[in-house]
């Protein structure tokens, strides 16, 4: 990690927008870990003689539900609690899965060349002539909808930018003298994609990583919504703006609520990837 | 009576003065070489002229101007430009815009400052393409700009520049980033348009030696400053700033010297902006040094110019 | 220029070829098709029924090159439910997608195109940190939640806009805003980033070097510049506001290509489903190639590259 070493850290603290981003994610990261300490009810227990009860700063919320409670007389909080657990499972999970294939094709395509080139790029071509969402959905109503369907689908399908940009970057890298040198010490083209390559895409790597991990909690609420993601009874956030819609006349904080936590969430982690690529990959900044 | 009279101009990137008590004059057809070495601040002084100072740099004269008119008046300024006065730059790759045609780019200027229909435009864009040595002008009128090598590029730029005949061309390093070859060609191109038009050149370069061929007058920089004016045969042969003197002496000769003769340098480096605020800047690297020269020199009068230096005579 | 393009449409060609090929092979990716059509209370009978009818009994090659000699006769096959051919339910629906799509591109870019040139002119002030944060939010808003709350603000509180629906062409404003929204952000950042570059740039130099005017030089030259990488973004967005409208359509209730692919999905009506993949893709493949198209046109440069 020399090459991420040598860049300037202490000046990421500086930065206040990677500061502000890192403490709310790290924040709903510990609320999420510690869920069953920071939730005041079982998410999934419905109490039905205390349906829509509004938030605390209503004239009828009590503290027993500072968030109030659903459809179904579920805590609110507690499900918005928990509702971060799934969120930042999918985000880290879509994330390394689509960086894994995302960054095998754009090594391969970038330091080899040639035909393996071309061919990744005509993948890369058909992969975003068709639209993701409709694939998605497609797949998710075949074959049932669930956490781990949603990761597989959202993994496979959301690696472009990865590829896109570590391609790039391993074509800049595969011109170096420390490349030629390792393939004149007989290094294996795997070995100096791994072992040489790799390591100086670190930074770029990252800051991808958190625009496809905002990504993922995005298109998950939005499948979520649609009914075509995590299934109910989970206490997705994109679900329980689902449930809500049809309170919108009467009880409107119940779609403000975890639209506001998905919004939040997202945010700060594009305000961390901002954050990070004026360090890591300064020329990117727009 | 002189096309251009700049006295006491200066540029300063905020509180860092970068370019200092410079005064200039030019005759019409005259050649004025401002010489230097990279930083000496005469692509600023060049710039600053032209009211061209990019943001975060401001300039200030006690007097700047052409042909009586005010050059400190930045509207006035704006109409002369491309008009009376006209510059072109080094890196002719990137001088042109990539989405216009060459003929489009140069009838711009034409029908910006002569009004007129584009037909005319066109015939004086075609006449000065050709003038300036560009084979089958019709077919470059149509072309883009990466379509043309570096050095038509630059023999573009300057048919631009004069697409409105103008009294005064500026000329930034114009050949320094053009094969060996072409250089002498677009010089030669430049003396010859400058005898047929009357153009007065003042010709920006850190080469003596096109100082040497082109120059009627020559302007020494150094750390922002001008330090020796003189006309092309006392520059040359009795320079009287140590740092003329200097770079002079460091110009290999071929033939004068035994085989092993170290090839002189100035030791030293030109002092950064903001460093040298009193006192001759070249003092660190002058062997003539004194105390004296902790205050500032002034510009004297000397045989054949001026020179920023209490010894020069 | 037409070297260029034909090059351009020959690979558009071999990328709608292999395109039509994933979309065939994607509804038979779920295991046995006609088992999963007779559904779970079918006997083996019924299955080979099943298969029979629908030529599933036939070798795979047979099958898509029959689909697609379909295809080019304008036959995307019938829905199952209701027999209506699948090419008439999309072409009903078109007008409202394309409305939606085509609207949030020209209000996105007209938001976006001001907005950046402004941030560009006058950097690191507090209008740019303002068009910065602006995008920083577009990005980070969920489309539906946004959609939900101002149909609360405008439809319910204010009762200013309809609701639902798609009668009238008040029922387009919010979701053709909601949808601009999240194509500003891009659009935005790449203007600006553009214009910053081509404002420090030597050709502007030169302009400004030749006593153009300021105005002319801003919008004429500069702009003109800054635009190239931002026609080809607008076409691509254009392609992804056609697929992202499938969640506005279903907030807004809208009867758009979204609201029938949501449908269809729902109720594994898979001629539909597989059409509307197609066909979307399709006409995103013809949106690229026009941007290249487009592209090629404003800036010489690109008509040689491959």
């Amino acid at each position: 990690m020399t090459a991420l070493a040598e860049r300037r850290w202490p000046g990421a603290f500086r930065h206040t927008s990677l500061v502000a981003g890192g403490a709310v994610v790290l924040l709903v990261a510990l609320m999420a870990l510690f869920a069953p300490l920071v939730a005041p009810h079982d998410p999934f227990l419905q109490n039905l003689d205390h349906r829509l009860v509004p938030p605390v700063w209503e004239a009828e919320g009590r503290w027993a539900h500072p968030l109030g409670t659903d459809a179904l007389g579920r805590d609110y909080l507690s499900r918005l609690v928990y509702g971060a657990r799934i969120s930042l499972f999918i985000a880290l999970s879509v994330g390394l899965l689509s960086g894994l294939i995302g960054t095998a094709l754009g090594l391969a395509a970038g330091y080899y060349g040639g035909w393996i080139d071309t061919a990744m790029l005509f993948i890369l071509t058909n992969r975003l002539a068709m639209p993701g969402v409709l694939i998605t959905l497609a797949v998710v109503a075949i074959v049932g909808g669930s956490l781990t369907v949603v990761i597989l689908v959202l993994g496979f399908l959301n690696w472009d930018r990865f590829a896109v940009v570590v391609r790039s970057a391993a074509q800049r890298e595969a011109s170096r003298d420390y490349v030629l040198a390792a393939s004149a010490h007989g290094a294996s083209g795997f070995r100096i994609m791994l072992a040489e390559i790799l390591p100086n895409l670190m930074g770029p790597l990252l800051v991808v990583l958190t625009v496809e991990m905002a990504h993922a909690i995005l298109i998950e609420a939005a499948l979520s919504f649609l009914g075509l993601g995590v299934p109910p009874p989970n206490p997705s956030w994109g679900l329980m703006v689902n449930e809500a819609k049809d309170h919108i006349f009467f009880h409107p904080w119940m779609i403000f609520i975890p639209g506001i936590a998905i919004f939040g969430l997202v945010l700060a982690i594009n305000l961390v990837g901002d954050g990070l690529r004026d360090v890591l990959a300064p020329e990117w900044r727009p | 009576m002189s096309l251009l009279e700049i006295r006491g101009l200066g540029v300063s990137a905020g509180a860092v003065p970068l370019v200092r008590a410079v005064d200039l004059s030019i005759a019409r057809g005259e050649t004025l070489c401002l010489a230097g070495e990279s930083g000496s601040g005469k692509s600023l002084t060049a710039l600053a002229l032209m009211d061209l100072l990019g943001p975060g740099l401001t300039r200030r004269a006690a007097e700047a101007r052409f042909d009586g008119i005010d050059l400190l008046d930045r509207g006035a300024a704006t109409r002369l430009r491309g008009d009376r006065m006209a510059m072109i730059f080094q890196e002719p790759m990137t001088a042109l815009n990539p989405v216009f045609t060459i003929g489009g780019q140069l009838e711009a200027v034409y029908r910006r400052h002569r009004g007129g229909g584009s037909a005319e435009a066109r015939r004086r864009a075609l006449h000065l393409l050709e003038r300036v040595g560009i084979g089958a002008p019709e077919r470059r009128l149509r072309q883009f700009p990466h379509e043309l090598s570096g050095g038509l590029r630059q023999r573009a730029m300057i048919a631009m520049a004069l697409m409105c005949q103008p009294d005064l061309l500026i000329a930034d390093e114009p050949t320094t980033a053009l094969d060996v070859t072409v250089q002498a060609e677009i010089l030669r191109l430049l003396k010859d348009l400058q005898n047929e038009l009357g153009l007065a050149l003042i010709l920006i370069t850190h080469d003596l030696g096109v100082a040497s061929r082109m120059a009627d007058r020559c302007a020494v920089m150094y750390a922002g400053e001008i330090v020796e004016t003189a006309d092309r045969r006392t520059v040359f042969k009795a320079p009287r700033h140590p740092y003329t003197q200097a770079l002079l002496r460091c110009i290999p000769v071929l033939g004068d010297a035994a085989p092993g003769t170290r090839l002189l340098d100035i030791p030293g480096a030109m002092p950064p902006p903001g460093e040298s605020e009193t006192g001759c800047a070249f003092r660190a690297r002058c062997t003539l040094a004194v105390e004296e020269c902790a205050s500032t020199p002034p510009l004297k009068p000397v045989a054949g110019g001026s020179a920023r230096c209490w010894f020069a005579q | 220029m037409w070297r260029f393009a034909a090059r351009r449409l020959v690979l558009a060609v071999l990328v709608s070829i292999s395109v039509s090929l994933i979309c065939f092979s994607l509804l038979r990716l779920s295991g046995d098709l006609a088992r999963a059509l007779a559904g779970p209370q079918a006997t083996a009978d019924d299955v080979v029924q099943i298969a029979r009818t629908y030529g599933l009994d036939r070798p795979v090659h047979v099958q898509y090159l029959d689909w697609v000699g379909r295809l080019l006769k304008g036959d995307l096959g019938t829905s199952f439910f209701g027999a209506t051919p699948v090419l008439d339910a999309i072409l009903a629906r078109a007008p409202v997608t394309l409305t939606l799509a085509i609207g949030a591109l020209l209000l996105a870019l007209a938001v976006a195109i001001p907005l950046g040139v402004l941030a560009a002119l006058r950097p690191n002030t507090w209008l740019d940190r303002g068009v910065a944060a602006l995008a920083v939010t577009g990005q980070a808003m969920p489309s539906f939640w946004l959609g939900l709350i101002l149909i609360w603000v405008f439809g319910v509180r204010l009762r200013l806009l309809p609701i639902a629906g798609s009668e009238s062409w008040r029922h387009f404003i919010l979701p053709t805003a909601v949808l601009a929204y999240s194509a500003v952000p891009a659009l935005m950042r790449l203007v600006r980033a553009g214009m910053v570059e081509v404002l420090a740039s030597d050709y502007i130099r030169t302009a400004r070097a030749m006593g153009l005017a300021p105005f002319a030089i801003l919008f004429k030259y500069a702009l003109r510049n800054a635009l190239v990488p931002v026609i080809a973004l607008a076409a691509v967005q254009l392609g992804s506001l056609l697929a992202g409208s499938v969640v506005i359509e279903a907030v807004f209730g809208l009867n758009g290509i979204g609201q029938l692919a949501w449908t269809s999905i729902s109720r594994n009506d898979f001629p539909v489903v597989q059409s509307i993949v197609l066909v979307v893709s399709l006409l995103y493949i013809l949106l690229t190639f026009l941007g290249d198209l487009l592209n090629a046109a404003v800036d010489p440069r690109i008509r040689g590259q491959a």
